[in-house]
């Protein structure tokens, strides 16, 4: 049994955007990688997906970390959740509907954690009630608007843990109360 | 020299809305004690006048609303509005030039200043004024309203985390 996490960086006031944000600090970043490496699989939205592609291709300006960090993201199981897409990269399942099946057969069969990327996605997973954790790695800045952590509202949820993480960031985990 | 700190219960995804919130008793308790132990506390309106619901007593109160109606009323308050002409029990009123006022307060007092209100802590925060945010994250999504930071502002520096009650924790941030 496989247990479904949805975790972000994102500002003080709950805003995910990525560049806005500002790139992480090595040791958040080593974190990061650490954390993709162990996973069983993510389950990505489109738009996520399709940033993330990014990484299936070599870039003559990488560096080392950059290498290290492809290396994890093609090795990793993915799926993706998409009706407009046709076509996927390598090692992923495109899952058109029935979402709610897939995703349940998949905590079921797998074991560890899998990651859900992106807050589209992760809202109707909430929905759906199959997420199982929430981790908000908070970064010191406030942006003032943006695409939030959080998709919508959710019934309460109770706070698991509290961690500080790499330079700057403080992540807390919720799970369902 | 004192401390002016702008802290509020806010959801996860960031917004202040009191009705969003009923605080346990632990939180409620956690409130008396820092209410009691405040210099004073600069409100925007809209703030002023849902805390002016402390100044009457109502017969439903338990000893712990009593308790902080004392410690709230006890409170030297400013109010920052143009609108309102005149303000209730231990407030004074100020209508202009909140930069200067809130600047001699700092400079005149000791100890730590209450800014209550997201437009006002926009306001003061964006003249550079507030020395410490600290934000109550209660474990509940909203979806929309009134958020915490009324609008972008500069890196901020992390420089505590406090589990204050069994649903809520505290997290204080200083300019970066």
């Amino acid at each position: 049994m496989a247990k479904l996490v949805f975790g972000l960086q994102q500002s003080l006031d709950g805003y995910v955007d990525y560049m806005e944000l500002g790139p992480p600090g090595p040791a958040l970043s080593r974190h990061f990688m650490d954390h993709a490496r162990a996973l069983a699989g993510v389950v990505y939205g489109r738009r996520m997906y399709e940033i993330m592609r990014y990484w299936d291709e070599d870039s003559a300006d990488w560096g080392a970390e950059e290498h290290d960090f492809a290396a994890v993201w093609r090795s990793q199981r993915k799926w993706v959740v998409s009706r407009s897409l046709k076509l996927v990269g390598p090692n992923v399942t495109l899952v058109e509907d029935g979402v709610e099946s897939v995703i349940r057969g998949l905590k079921a069969q797998l074991a560890g954690e899998i990651d859900v990327a992106g807050p589209t996605l992760a809202r109707s997973l909430t929905d759906l009630g199959l997420i199982d954790e929430y981790r908000l790695y908070l970064r010191p800045v406030v942006l003032g608007r943006g695409t939030p952590f959080f998709a919508g509202p959710r019934p309460p949820l109770r706070l698991a843990a509290s961690d500080l993480i790499g330079e700057d960031a403080i992540r807390l985990t919720y799970v369902p109360a | 020299m004192a401390k002016l700190v702008y802290g509020l219960n806010q959801t996860l995804d960031g917004y202040v809305d009191h009705l969003a919130f009923k605080p346990s008793a632990v939180l409620f308790r956690h409130f008396i004690d820092q209410v009691r132990n405040l210099t004073g506390t600069v409100y925007g309106r809209r703030t002023y006048e849902v805390m002016r619901y402390w100044d009457e007593d109502l017969p439903d109160w338990m000893a712990a609303e009593h308790e902080f109606a004392a410690v709230w009323r006890k409170q030297p308050k400013w109010v920052v509005s143009r609108s309102l002409k005149s303000v209730g029990p231990n407030a004074t009123l100020v209508g202009d030039d909140i930069e200067a006022v809130i600047q001699g307060l700092k400079a005149r007092l000791v100890g730590e200043i209450d800014v209550a209100g997201p437009e006002l802590a926009g306001s003061l925060t964006n003249l550079g004024l507030i020395d410490e945010y600290r934000l109550y994250l209660h474990p509940v999504v909203v979806g929309s309203g009134k958020p915490f930071f009324a609008g972008p502002r500069p890196p901020l520096r992390l420089v505590a985390s406090d589990r204050i009650a069994e649903e809520v924790i505290r997290l204080t941030y200083v300019p970066a």
